[in-house]
């Protein structure tokens, strides 16, 4: 099995991790995009402050567990420090595994998982403010 | 001994997001008169120290050395200690 994590400072501007493996017949991406509005307002960016090496920790223990529990052939998760701009990627989560299913459910699970534990708060920067 | 060794003993707890900002500071200093306490006595202690950010600290977590820590848990005033509050990524 094979575990990448990074925190990239701003926009996530390369391809990611490609995840081919022989045994792995379902790879799926899923990249977070910084929408034109937050909270009914209208921002410019976010910026994302994350508490290092915690967040870098946090994010591989869970990304170890989610590939126990689902039994993933890989998993790659890139996510932002600092500012974002609107329409620029801030997150992206890649997993591969046998079957679609459980890369389905795992990236879902993971998601879900990492809003509650990593430590890493977003900030809009509102256009209204500028 | 030193004057890091002497009561009370300064605990040093990291601040982020929206806590910090309600605080106004990115680190919280509670004073206690021994060199470790419980997780749960500590955020009692910041609490009644920090008044302003205590209905939110309650709903935290204390990290100690980067790793979620329990509340019967003892963490020292040597450790590194961070309040993690509702946490946005992704």
């Amino acid at each position: 099995m094979k575990i990448t994590v990074r925190i990239i400072n701003g926009p996530l501007t390369d391809s990611g991790q490609v995840l081919r493996m022989p045994d792995a017949g379902a790879v799926v991406c899923f990249h977070g995009i910084v929408r034109e509005l937050e909270q009914g307002r209208r921002i410019l960016a976010l910026d994302y402050e994350v508490y290092s090496p915690m967040a870098e920790q946090e994010l591989q223990r869970l990304a170890g567990e989610v590939v126990q529990t689902h039994g993933l052939a890989a998993i790659s998760v890139d996510h932002s420090r600092g500012r974002v701009p609107v329409g620029e990627c801030s997150f992206r989560l890649t997993v591969a595994s046998m079957h679609r299913k459980a890369s389905l459910t795992a990236m879902d699970e993971f998601i879900d998982r990492m809003k509650m534990d990593v430590p890493i708060w977003k900030h809009p920067i509102f256009a209204e403010d500028r | 001994m030193t004057e890091d060794n002497i009561p009370p003993y300064v605990f040093r707890v990291l601040l982020f997001g929206p806590i910090a900002q309600t605080a106004g500071t990115t680190c919280a200093e509670v004073m206690i008169e021994q060199p470790d306490i419980l997780v749960e006595q500590l955020i009692e202690t910041l609490c009644r120290q920090n008044p302003g950010i205590a209905s939110s600290v309650r709903t935290c977590r204390i990290a100690r050395n980067h790793a979620f820590a329990q509340d019967h848990e003892r963490v020292s005033f040597r450790d590194e200690l961070a309040l993690i509050g509702m946490v946005s990524g992704g």
